[in-house]
């Protein structure tokens, strides 16, 4: 299911899985680049097995299941533990950050001091630590650290609950609203993360903050919800995960997501600033210049508090000991993994 | 791709095809091979999975330079082309004449690509 919008014309799929139980690929033995590969004949994409019956089953057997994708950070030293399979990680890029609702009824959200007090409530240190289990990097507006040289990186905001209380009464007071409590909403598994956030909420701004979190099949109607803008949400902070195809298209992918007129997940109006940014990136083609307006764009979703920005989680996975696999920072590739001489496979 | 120029402002991109590269039926890999890729994107309003972002605008057009060659003009610079390039699978001719992206199971390449 499509959802569209006319001017401009800009269109979000809201797909369900549906795939068939295997997908076996072949390799191409005359791809040009012989250093990435390919070193494996075939390889097998099992859909038939829940995220728990592969980790368990890469952790456990050899020769049923060689590499698991998107282990979560809880799992991490199970993996680490484990008889066959070894943890491989890497910074991705990746971003789990919070859509603020700009338009929500009875509190001051379209106001950037309240937005920013929401930031600034937030222990992202803290956050990492005990919901992600260290294993990802505090975030600054919504490019991940990956995406950007050490030296080019923005500074998150800082944890200030008592500056986060001020701002959020200057704008509760002159804006109205405030009154009601604050609702934070999760999707695809970051209960804990909406819960470390509704606890930091509720010690800094003094508020009640009630925690909902869509699971499964509930989780398709609030992303469409969210896309076609047309009906309130029922949430006013939406903390999503939500990643870039491609290194190149960072800011198209993600900003371009949460704060864009085009953007899926920008639950209040377009911001023309951040527009007019949009149009200059777009008019650049080398590399240092588009990457100087990148850096504007995230300056501005950080500054003005176009999202609550939480943290970057590294992509993890677990792979048989016997499998040399190379993580790319965006999507699953298989390019230059091969296996050793005591893989299932050649025994 | 082999190397690629950008001119006239972001307007106009020339891209070289790597020779010698055949695809896995055996297919030799063309500047042939790019413009049925994009004749067959540009069919569809929203092709890609994650949505529009990695459209080309309305009026993007695509000419064959020659045998390992393409230019591709764009109606306002369009500096995230290359981007969208990575979106733009290219295919050897069985695989349009045969299954597509959705052609043949969905009767659609909206969504499939």
């Amino acid at each position: 299911m499509a959802v569209t919008q006319m001017d401009p014309f800009a269109a979000t799929w809201l797909q369900r899985e549906d795939r068939t139980s295997k997908v076996r690929l072949t390799a191409n033995p005359d791809y040009w680049d012989k250093d990435r590969g390919p070193r494996l004949r075939e390889v097998v994409l099992r859909n038939d097995l829940t995220p728990e019956e592969a980790l368990d089953l890469v952790c456990t057997t050899e020769g049923e299941v060689d590499v698991v994708t998107e282990v979560s950070p809880a799992d991490a030293e199970k993996v680490e533990n484990s008889e066959h399979a070894e943890l491989v990680s890497t910074e991705a890029i990746f971003t789990v950050a919070g859509v603020i609702n700009r338009d929500a009824e009875g509190l001051p959200l379209a106001d950037r001091r309240a937005r920013l007090a929401l930031n600034l409530a937030v222990d992202r240190e803290r956050l990492v630590r005990e919901t992600m289990f260290g294993r990802a990097t505090p975030l600054a507006g919504l490019t991940p650290p990956a995406a950007v040289p050490e030296e080019g990186r923005l500074k998150p905001h800082s944890h200030d609950p008592g500056r986060a209380a001020e701002l959020w009464n200057e704008a509760r007071s002159e804006t109205g609203g405030g009154e009601r409590p604050l609702r934070v909403a999760a999707l695809g598994g970051l209960e804990d993360v909406a819960r470390a956030v509704a606890a930091d909420l509720e010690g800094a701004l003094s508020v009640g903050v009630e925690v909902v979190v869509y699971r499964g099949e509930e989780e398709l109607p609030v992303r469409r919800r969210l896309a076609e803008k047309k009906l309130a949400q029922g949430w006013d902070v939406l903390i999503l995960g939500h990643g870039a195809q491609f290194a190149e298209s960072v800011v198209a992918e993600l900003h371009r997501a949460f704060a864009g007129a085009t953007g899926e997940f920008r639950a209040g109006p377009a911001v023309p600033e951040f527009e007019s940014l949009f149009a200059e990136l777009a008019a650049k083609t080398a590399p240092p210049e588009q990457a100087e307006v990148s850096q504007r764009i995230d300056r501005l979703v950080r500054d003005e508090s176009l999202a609550l920005s939480l943290c970057a989680p590294r992509a993890l996975y677990a792979v048989n000991k016997h499998v040399d696999f190379t993580p790319y920072r965006t999507s699953f590739e298989f390019a230059e993994t091969s296996v050793d001489d005591g893989h299932w496979s050649r025994r | 791709m082999e190397t690629y120029r950008w001119k006239d402002e972001g307007r106009t991109l020339e891209v070289d095809v790597r020779e010698g590269n055949r695809f896995p039926d055996g297919e030799p890999l063309t500047a042939h091979s790019v413009e049925r890729a994009f004749d067959e994107v540009m069919l569809w309003a929203s092709p890609h999975p994650p949505g529009t972002q990695f459209n080309f605008a309305p009026g993007t057009t695509l000419e064959v330079t020659g045998e390992h060659g393409v230019r591709f003009r764009f109606p306002e610079p369009d500096g995230q082309a290359l981007g969208k390039l990575r979106a733009m699978h290219v295919m050897s001719t069985p695989f349009w004449e045969g299954p597509g992206f959705g052609y043949e199971r969905q009767g659609s390449g909206e969504g499939h690509w």
